[in-house]
């Protein structure tokens, strides 16, 4: 589904510069939860947004190939990406109140979502809007449609942002952080949203994180990025049981 | 005892509704009786909107309550105006959950703990300064630490200034509202144990305010469960662990260990009225 090689971004200045990726490469397959779990400043979201083509021009992509169903994602016009964000990957991140425009109300963000990527008529999309909302668990739709970002709670607010990101049903979600700011119960209830996308609607989850109690029960596999570089990648369960490299060991040590 | 709450009250006024002439306070705090006791770190557990925080701020009496009685190093200090309580705010500080609001952004890290220091009208200004670099060093900041402003420093060097300022006082009572919370697991575990290292060196109390039990359980001795106002359970750390009573604390328990969602119905109610039972030894639930 989504194939990464050999992924190499440096920030460049007067010297030689910084290497942020280091020669990153990872598979996922359809219907997969693939985590990239590591600390701040690893690089994590910097993979995110280089498969979104989000990257700041600052920075110089030295070498790599971002296969999307077998496409060269890498060779397409400015058109072509524009059509596939959202359409065929969609993006969570981690601030919902940052993410939403605060002038537009809840609703019609969705709604723009399906304006730009599908041909339905506007009542159609009404119904679809709502029928999202409650999708990702939020009982009184009607009510929340109306609202601007800021009169939603931090969880409700995430949750608006994942119907927004699954509106035009992509089928590769790209989740930044999508809980580090929520308390615990709940990122269960959004992981328990996570998995019921799998299940259901069968989307594929890039799921970007710095806590391995996140993904412990979640993620099919694994990848942890140290400095730039991948240091170890598996199935979830192996990782977690036989960590071989010492930062995994440091991470599976926070989480008992 | 170095800290005991009595009952302790505080409604919100809830929102007027039309055509509903009684108007619904929001309990905050709902007669909360807790003791702290010295050298034993208490952890206070919650979702947010618990009252978690509403319960700090009522301790420090940044928000005045409703009813009820503090008792802070076996004197009520409940009745006392804002002038009395600045001698008191001494020895009860606290660490404030988002490092980037806490800090001036105007003041050097020099004149954030100068700020601290000139509370206490101490001796001269060489004295301040060696305790100023003793403080910052404690935390495991360097001196040139000093002449910088807040922006730069990360997340996790920022929680250290702000508990470095409170350590200025010396404080017999340190609460931790949330701050590990918006770190990196990696840079939660290090303030953990520079806490658990501070501890030794100055013989603080811990107050330890957090939403996630697995947290919590890293510093604290004892833990209270609190759910919608009132505190629902209450035991040595590991016997909470091992054997949880109440379902609240059951659902919080496997929400922090495995994100997992305890119960099918998402939206658990307290029954009001009930009272703290003792179960075991220091064991108390609310049934």
């Amino acid at each position: 589904m989504l194939a990464i090689q050999n992924l190499s971004i440096r920030i460049p200045d007067e010297n030689s510069g910084r290497l942020l990726l280091d020669h990153v490469g990872f598979d996922i397959q359809k219907e997969e939860i693939f985590s990239l779990v590591g600390g701040s400043g690893s690089g994590k979201t910097t993979i995110g947004l280089a498969v979104l083509r989000l990257l700041s021009e600052a920075l110089k992509m030295e070498s790599g190939v971002i296969k999307f169903e077998g496409q060269d994602l890498l060779g397409f016009s400015k058109e072509r990406m524009r059509a596939l964000r959202g359409k065929e990957i969609g993006m969570v991140f981690q601030e919902p109140l940052h993410a939403f425009n605060p002038l537009f109300r809840v609703g019609a963000q969705i709604d723009e979502v399906l304006r730009f990527h599908t041909a339905l008529s506007r009542k159609d999309r009404q119904e679809r809007v709502i029928d999202l909302l409650r999708q990702v668990g939020i009982p009184d739709a009607l009510r929340v449609e109306c609202l601007y970002p800021h009169q939603l709670s931090g969880g409700m607010r995430q949750r608006a942002m994942i119907a927004q990101a699954i509106a035009a049903s992509p089928k590769l979600l790209i989740a930044d952080e999508p809980t580090s700011n929520l308390d615990v119960t709940l990122q269960a209830k959004i992981m328990d949203l996570f998995r019921k996308l799998k299940s259901e609607l069968k989307i594929s989850i890039l799921l970007i994180t710095h806590d391995l109690g996140l993904v412990k029960h979640l993620a099919d596999k694994i990848a942890v990025l140290y400095e730039g570089k991948i240091v170890e990648s598996g199935k979830i369960q192996e990782v977690m049981e036989h960590p071989k490299n010492d930062f995994t060991k440091l991470l599976l040590r926070t989480i008992t | 005892m170095l800290l005991e709450l009595k009952d302790v009250r505080k409604c919100f006024p809830g929102k007027r509704r039309l055509f509903h002439p009684i108007r619904e306070d929001v309990r905050a705090v709902d007669d909360v009786s807790l003791q702290v006791r010295e050298g034993e770190n208490l952890g206070l557990v919650g979702e947010s909107g618990c009252g978690k925080t509403t319960l700090a701020r009522l301790i420090l009496k940044l928000t005045p309550m409703d009813s009820g009685a503090i008792i802070f190093e076996g004197r009520d200090i409940s009745s006392l105006g804002q002038n009395k309580m600045r001698p008191i705010r001494r020895n009860l500080q606290m660490v404030f959950q988002d490092p980037y609001s806490s800090l001036d952004p105007r003041f050097t890290v020099r004149g954030i703990l100068q700020e601290a220091q000139d509370i206490l009208r101490q001796d001269s200004s060489k004295g301040k300064e060696a305790q100023r670099v003793e403080l910052l060093k404690a935390v495991g900041l360097e001196e040139d630490a000093l002449n910088r402003f807040p922006h730069e420093f990360s997340g996790g060097e920022r929680q250290r200034i702000a508990i470095a300022r409170a350590l200025v006082f010396n404080p017999r009572l340190l609460i931790l509202d949330e701050a590990v919370s918006s770190l990196d697991v990696l840079v939660q575990q290090q303030i953990i144990d520079l806490l658990g290292d501070l501890q030794k060196r100055f013989h603080t109390t811990y107050l330890f305010i957090s939403h996630n039990l697995r947290i919590a359980r890293k510093i604290s001795s004892r833990v209270a469960v609190m759910f919608k106002g009132k505190i629902v359970e209450t035991a040595p750390t590991e016997e909470l662990f091992r054997h949880p009573v109440h379902p609240y604390t059951r659902a919080l328990l496997s929400a922090a260990m495995d994100y997992q969602v305890a119960s099918a119905n998402d939206d658990m109610t307290l029954e009001r009225g009930l009272s703290l039972v003792e179960k075991g030894p220091g064991h108390f639930v609310y049934c």
